[in-house]
């Protein structure tokens, strides 16, 4: 959003300016703002938390956050179960340490996850996750100014899994009580696991959980990368360069057996060496190699024993390059027309997201997603050598076009 | 106009031409607005020739457009200050020239606009335009 609106004519003279209201609005703004409204559509009235601060504190230190103003971080629904089975049920939200941290954990090595948030859901499974930490996104930020998160919750029979990655900045609005930016919208947290081995004692004691790498699970083929030219007169180049940043797709499992994983959310994982990816046409995704790493949680139960869950998610940048041929292009109707002779380089974008992004099927026994935005090290040029369309699916090319087409 | 940052190159000779086009809309209750001008930002080695609105009835919007080879609705350009815009999307386009034998270039297309209230506004494009010898 560039518009600015210059309010007086001595104003404009010394170059004075404030934001427009409701001048020319970018499609993208409109669509934080839909976000927003999705986000907390699940809101409302929480039950009274029998504990709120401090020693009485399910999670020590933490504040219920019914107890803390402001927006949330996520809001969302336990669901899929007898709504008497989630009401009054502990939803913890941690936060992951960044993928370079991971990167270095050694097999058997334990992962200090920690709780920031928690809260009870509602009669009918609903919650809000708030955080008061003003200091917490200095401590979990990755070297991109991503925050990975994750959702917990476990009743007695069932426990709630949900991975969301977050920007550090957005993180920061929240918690100083700033709306209008949208961090995630949590909105149904479909059971990701049943053990009826449970004893109906409660849920665990997040508190008493230890989280422990157990495997590498190999590398992965993941899509970084789209783009379309259809017919002669351009070319394309993909760059994806150090620092690029990926969300990608966390399976969660509670055996951790090889096809037993659930998909459950994005962790984000940024690229520690450049790719560059030679000019090509037609249809392409391009993809680079990451290693996910299987993680083992165990929690503490109330009435005692343990309860045991596994995360697959990605922890190392492998490398290496392949390019994709793909069949067909999407549907672009935000064109506009490029001579011969020029180039356009988007160098962000939103980012696409693919639901069969990595190609983990044959470990995790479903394939995870992939979501990876243009950004000052990741971008996509076109050339053309004849007069040509350049077409967005989401908005004209010089906006927010998410993927280009050239035709 | 607005959005996430794109750049242009157009290999082009010292004073040879192009036309550097980018769409703008209105939300709703803003129109009608006059354009009072269209001009390039933080240009350097180029000068505007020309600033146009463009018809894109059963076209596509100008991005780079070179002058042997105009879009149907080139012809039908209209001048751009005084201009009236409606609700519907309106291609602007500069006709500019190299000047300067090294670095061109412009940091993007800004639009300046005066809505019925009389209050003046502007609005600049996310694409940045280079224009040189040979461009990678």
């Amino acid at each position: 959003m560039h518009s600015r609106a210059i309010d007086t004519e001595d104003q404009r003279a010394q170059g004075s300016t404030s934001t427009a209201k409701g001048a020319y609005m970018s499609k993208s703004k409109i669509f934080i703002g839909l976000a927003v409204t999705a986000a907390f559509a699940v809101g409302g009235s929480l039950p009274a938390a029998a504990d709120t601060v401090g020693a009485d504190s399910p999670i020590p230190g933490l504040v219920n956050s019914d107890g803390i103003s402001g927006p949330a971080i996520a809001s969302g629904v336990l669901s899929g179960v007898d709504s008497k089975s989630v009401a009054g049920a502990l939803v913890v939200l941690n936060a992951w340490p960044s993928g370079e941290e991971l990167s270095r954990l050694q097999i058997g090595e334990t992962v200090k996850i920690s709780p920031v948030g928690f809260a009870y859901a509602d009669a009918q499974g609903r919650f809000e996750l708030k955080i008061s930490d003003r200091e917490l996104s200095q401590k979990y930020r990755d070297g991109m100014g991503k925050i990975d998160f994750e959702i917990n919750s476990v009743t007695q029979d069932t426990v709630f899994t949900h991975f969301f990655t977050a920007d550090a900045g957005a993180v920061d609005a929240k918690v100083a009580g700033r709306t209008g930016l949208s961090i995630s919208a949590v909105k149904d947290l479909a059971p990701r696991f049943k053990e009826p081995e449970f004893a109906p004692d409660g849920g665990a004691i997040e508190k008493a959980c230890v989280t422990t790498k157990v495997a590498n699970l190999g590398n992965f083929w993941v899509n970084v990368g789209y783009g379309y030219v259809s017919g002669s007169g351009a070319t394309m180049k993909f760059t994806y360069t150090s620092g690029s940043s990926s969300e990608l797709g966390v399976g969660v499992s509670t055996s951790g057996a090889a096809g037993t994983y659930s998909a459950s959310g994005t962790s984000s994982f940024s690229s520690t060496s450049t790719v560059s990816y030679p000019s090509t046409n037609s249809f392409k995704a391009w993809k680079t190699q990451f290693r996910w790493g299987k993680y083992q949680k165990k929690c503490g139960r109330t009435g005692g024993g343990t309860v045991t869950t596994y995360t697959a998610k990605a922890d190392g940048y492998a490398g290496g390059s392949s390019i994709q041929t793909i069949q067909s292009y999407p549907t672009a109707t935000y064109c506009v027309s490029n001579a011969a002779g020029t180039s356009f380089t988007k160098a962000s974008t939103a980012a696409y997201s693919s639901s069969v992004g990595a190609s983990t099927s044959g470990v995790l026994g479903v394939n995870v997603t992939a979501k990876t935005g243009y950004t000052s090290t990741t971008k996509i040029t076109f050339t053309f050598t004849a007069t040509k369309l350049l077409c967005g699916t989401n908005g004209l090319p010089g906006g927010t076009p998410v993927r280009l087409v050239a035709r | 106009m607005g959005g996430e940052p794109g750049t242009i190159c157009a290999p082009v000779p010292l004073n040879g031409d192009i036309v550097f086009g980018d769409v703008i809309a209105l939300v709703d209750g803003q129109a009608p607005v006059t354009i009072s001008s269209v001009e390039l930002v933080d240009a350097v080695g180029i000068e505007v020739v020309g600033s146009y609105v463009v018809p894109v009835d059963g076209g596509s919007p100008i991005m780079t457009m070179l002058l042997t080879e105009p879009t149907a609705g080139w012809s039908d350009r209209r001048r751009a200050k005084g201009e009236t815009l409606g609700a519907q999307p309106v291609n602007v386009a500069l006709q500019v020239q190299r000047s300067g034998a090294g670095e061109s270039k412009a940091a993007a297309l800004r639009v300046t606009y005066t809505t019925e209230d009389g209050a003046t506004h502007y609005d600049d494009g996310s694409t940045s335009l280079r224009l040189a010898d040979v461009c990678p």
